[in-house]
């Protein structure tokens, strides 16, 4: 079988691929520090595939057809999709693992999740910004899942919390000898578009990562009101929350920074 | 939900260099194409971003779109808060 091996979060700020004279030498160094801790972590543990769970912000899907969850079932896929992102249109491919696609549709189908089967998606800033830094030659193989952060009504915080859970399952049960990571992307607080954008609400951070940290009940008892209240960016939190249930165990903060506008932090969890 | 046509426009913005392109050399191509009104293609040649905030366009798929056409996002921030009466922090 599988192993779930580690996993982690951090955020999926394109601006760290964009606008990267944004960020201070000292916030960069933070940045840059979390990073090498994840990729560390990944190397200590010899992963060889990583699923990655984020949200897509409509450059393939559309409002008019956009899932709950989502499973990206391509054995390849490329991007970035953007024109603007600092990085050449199309210019990153990456090998998927359809059969690890297709072992988390049908433990959802047993799980009571009904997917959504996705396939030729290109790859946005939320599959592409952290890995960027944590496997920059794009040597590992990957699993996309879209949860949907960004169009209400949202999944609520414990139905992604379980979503996590059954993920975590999917792994464990799949038979294949792999290592696998789990990793979220998104949040912390920010405001995408809005008037507010540029606010970052760094008591909600933190409260958040440290229920994040202890992984108990008081994670999944967020509310979609807590979360809207830190901003229309910081419901991307799901996709952390689906990273804590996946693994089951304590996390740490690996870094926090209040950056260019968004909550900026990562996280590892141990996997009970 | 009336802002569908604009979104679809936007949409089409964010994927196609060739829409962006028709954007300011044929912009009636675009409108025909997504049935938009006048005042919407106007709006959408002018780059009035607190305009079509205010109509209800996403905000994740306006900044995106306004990123993809290289618009000043300070400015970009003046009009959206304008347009939404916006007199909160402004940190950003």
């Amino acid at each position: 079988m599988a192993e779930l091996a580690c996993a982690m979060a951090a955020i999926h700020l394109p601006s760290l691929l964009s606008a990267p004279q944004r960020l201070t030498e000292a916030q960069w160094a933070a940045i840059r520090g979390g990073f090498a801790v994840l990729r560390e972590t990944l190397t200590a543990h010899d992963v060889d595939t990583i699923v990655v769970i984020s949200d897509e912000h409509f450059n393939t899907l559309d409002p008019r057809c956009y899932p709950s969850f989502g499973v990206v079932t391509d054995r390849r896929a490329q991007g970035p999709v953007e024109s603007w992102l600092g990085v050449p249109r199309g210019s990153i491919d990456v090998a998927l693992v359809p059969e690890l696609a297709e072992a988390v549709l049908e433990q959802g189908m047993a799980d009571r999740f009904d997917l959504t089967r996705l396939s030729r998606i290109q790859l946005d800033h939320g599959f592409l910004t952290c890995l960027h830094f944590m496997t920059p030659q794009w040597d590992h193989d990957y699993v996309w899942l879209i949860q949907n952060c960004v169009l209400p009504p949202l999944p609520s915080v414990r139905r992604s919390y379980e979503f996590g859970q059954m993920v975590g399952r999917a792994i464990r049960r799949w038979e294949s000898p792999r290592r696998v990571a789990v990793l979220g992307t998104g949040g912390l607080s920010h405001w995408v578009g809005t008037p507010e954008a540029g606010r970052i609400d760094e008591a909600f951070d933190r409260r958040v990562m440290a229920l994040l940290g202890e992984n108990g009940p008081a994670l999944t008892a967020l509310t979609h009101d807590e979360l809207e209240a830190a901003g229309n960016g910081a419901h991307e939190v799901r996709n952390w929350v689906a990273a804590a249930g996946a693994a089951g165990g304590a996390g740490e903060v690996v870094m926090y920074e209040p950056v260019a506008g968004c909550g900026s932090g990562m996280m590892r969890w141990q996997v009970a | 939900m009336p802002v569908e046509a604009l979104q679809d426009a936007l949409l089409e913005l964010l994927r196609s260099n060739e829409a962006v392109h028709e954007l300011d050399h044929a912009p009636g191509a675009l409108a025909g194409r997504h049935h938009l009104s006048a005042e919407e293609i106007n709006r959408l040649v002018a780059r009035d971003m607190g305009w079509m905030y205010a109509q209800g366009a996403h905000p994740y798929i306006l900044a995106q779109v306004a990123l993809t056409l290289g618009f000043d996002m300070q400015e970009y921030q003046r009009q959206v808060r304008a347009a939404a009466g916006y007199e909160g922090e402004t940190d950003g």
